[in-house]
């Protein structure tokens, strides 16, 4: 199997966010994350949500971090270790997924000081997506899933 | 998914509908969606009744220029009428009712594995299916509920949303009450009922913003309510309508007596489990809306993203508040009165 890619590994190839499965929100300047996937969801920083915001349309580690330094008027190597290791964890949750293709930067509103990006992990909706899981299904001879046949005495 | 596939499925879908309606007719149920009114087509009584008993029905044609969709509807074991092979492959059906490839553009789906019940939404031609393999075997309090997947997505697609939370008010005025299954949307705003408030739904409602404000209306005249909701309200149990019901099902309540039209919606609330019961309590939006999140966001297939965007808005547009309710629900009406009232000066 593959080794799965890494920012950290490969700071030149683009990464996007893992959609559809992973949706978005940004409110009072903090992004709110969902994997639908897994049922959790993530609650990002203000300086998390500007390293999410750059990175989910397609961006490269290099360029994510040379529009963040120039967003809090710093230098390249002075982000770059920690915000390539938040990309990598944004990686290890699957929400972001390697690009095809490389997106033009965003423009950050205001973006406040920096300071090392913080995601908080909520697991509340892992029991309410991963009901009913589907598996072992059996199909009728039009090809639909049908409900599996109860045992003889079921319900008796 | 190759959408020319689910096209000629859907054509193929039409095709089988049109067979079935030539064998048993066609009952024509109207439902109206806010700026749009969805029609469902029903082949047959059984698929009609299971479909339709419990949604508060369109009184009389619609306004001029209002958009009419149409839902097909029919099953295989009324009609004789086998539905078309699925174009999708037995592995992308996921949890939660969605199909792989089916969540988001311009074709939506859900199925039902339980009861072998297909919803299928072309939103270019706004078009929709509904299937069942066996109609009669379908339970109608759940079938009640499973349309609402295509309702959905037809209101989505014209400005309003089916979201999933009760809400109850005073006049013409009320409030979301949000929260995830178990949270007590159910047994709070069915005690704000019995206390006399106006009534709009205990689960899921739709939501419409008409001149600058969220409008909260019924889509069935029906509630739920557990063995638990019953115990701490008795005075449901002269309501309940399926007593016939296969057991672990919770039982239906009417509350059609109770139907508010529509209520406007000052606030955002959840409720809370409190030694008693008291006073609204405003909360911030962030700790509202990551609290609420898990039971607003992803409840229904597809198109999470945009409930997820209402959800966000709707925390900027209105104030929101945890409803601390004691277990004995005493004073339930009371605390959401109060907080109406209060909205509705602010607002005035």
């Amino acid at each position: 199997m593959p080794a799965r890619a890494v920012p950290s590994a490969d700071t030149t190839t683009p990464f996007r966010a893992a959609r559809p499965d992973v949706i978005d929100e940004t409110f009072e300047g903090e992004v709110t994350l969902i994997d639908l996937r897994s049922g959790m969801f993530y609650g990002l920083d203000a300086p998390a949500s500007a390293i999410w915001l750059q990175a989910r349309e397609g961006r490269s580690p290099a360029a994510v971090v040379d529009a963040l330094a120039g967003s809090y008027g710093t230098s390249a190597e002075e982000l770059a270790a920690t915000v390539v290791a938040f990309l990598d964890r944004l990686c290890e949750e699957q929400l972001l997924v390697p690009a095809e293709t490389e997106a033009p930067p965003v423009t950050l509103a205001e973006v406040g000081a920096w300071a090392d990006p913080q995601m908080q992990c909520f697991s509340d909706m892992q029991e309410l997506l991963l009901l009913d899981p589907v598996h072992d299904i059996e199909l009728d001879a039009n090809g639909w899933p049908i409900p599996r046949a109860q045992p003889a005495d079921a319900g008796a | 998914m190759d959408e020319r596939a689910l096209a000629a499925f859907l054509d193929a879908a039409l095709e089988a509908h049109a067979e079935a309606s030539a064998r048993l007719g066609t009952i024509d149920t109207d439902v109206d969606l806010g700026p749009v009114r969805a029609r469902v087509r029903a082949c047959g009584r059984p698929i009609h009744d299971r479909l339709t008993d419990m949604l508060v029905l369109a009184r009389g044609a619609a306004p001029a220029g209002t958009p009419v969709v149409e839902i097909a509807a029919f099953d295989t074991a009324t009609s004789g009428v086998p539905m078309a092979p699925p174009p999708w492959t037995p592995d992308a059906y996921r949890p939660g009712l969605e199909i792989e490839g089916l969540r988001h553009g311009r074709f939506l789906a859900s199925y039902m594995l339980e009861f072998a019940a297909l919803t299928f939404y072309d939103r270019e031609r706004e078009l929709g299916i509904y299937w069942a393999l066996d109609a009669p075997a379908l339970v109608a309090c759940q079938e009640a509920a499973r349309l609402r997947n295509v309702l959905r997505w037809i209101a989505m697609d014209h400005g309003a949303e089916l979201v999933h939370a009760a809400a109850v008010g005073r006049g013409e005025d009320g409030v979301l009450i949000l929260g995830a299954k178990g949270a007590g949307k159910s047994t709070t705003s069915l005690a704000c009922m019995l206390e006399g408030l106006a009534f709009v739904a205990d689960d899921f409602c739709l939501l419409d913003e008409v001149g600058g404000t969220w409008l909260a209306r019924a889509l069935t005249h029906t509630a739920r309510a557990t063995e638990g909701t019953l115990a701490r309200l008795p005075a449901l149990r002269s309501r309940i309508t399926n007593r016939d019901a296969p057991a672990g099902h919770k039982a239906e309540v009417t509350v059609a007596d109770r139907l508010a039209d529509g209520l406007r919606i000052r606030a955002l609330t959840t409720p809370e489990h409190a030694a008693r019961t008291a006073p609204a309590r405003r909360v911030d939006r962030t700790t509202f809306v990551r609290s609420v999140l898990a039971g607003t966001v992803g409840v229904f297939p597809g198109m999470s993203q945009e409930t997820l965007r209402l959800l966000v808005r709707l925390s900027e547009e209105l104030p929101c508040y945890v409803l601390p309710i004691g277990p004995d629900l005493a004073g339930a009406g009371d605390t959401v009165s109060a907080l109406v009232d209060d909205e509705r000066a602010v607002a005035a």
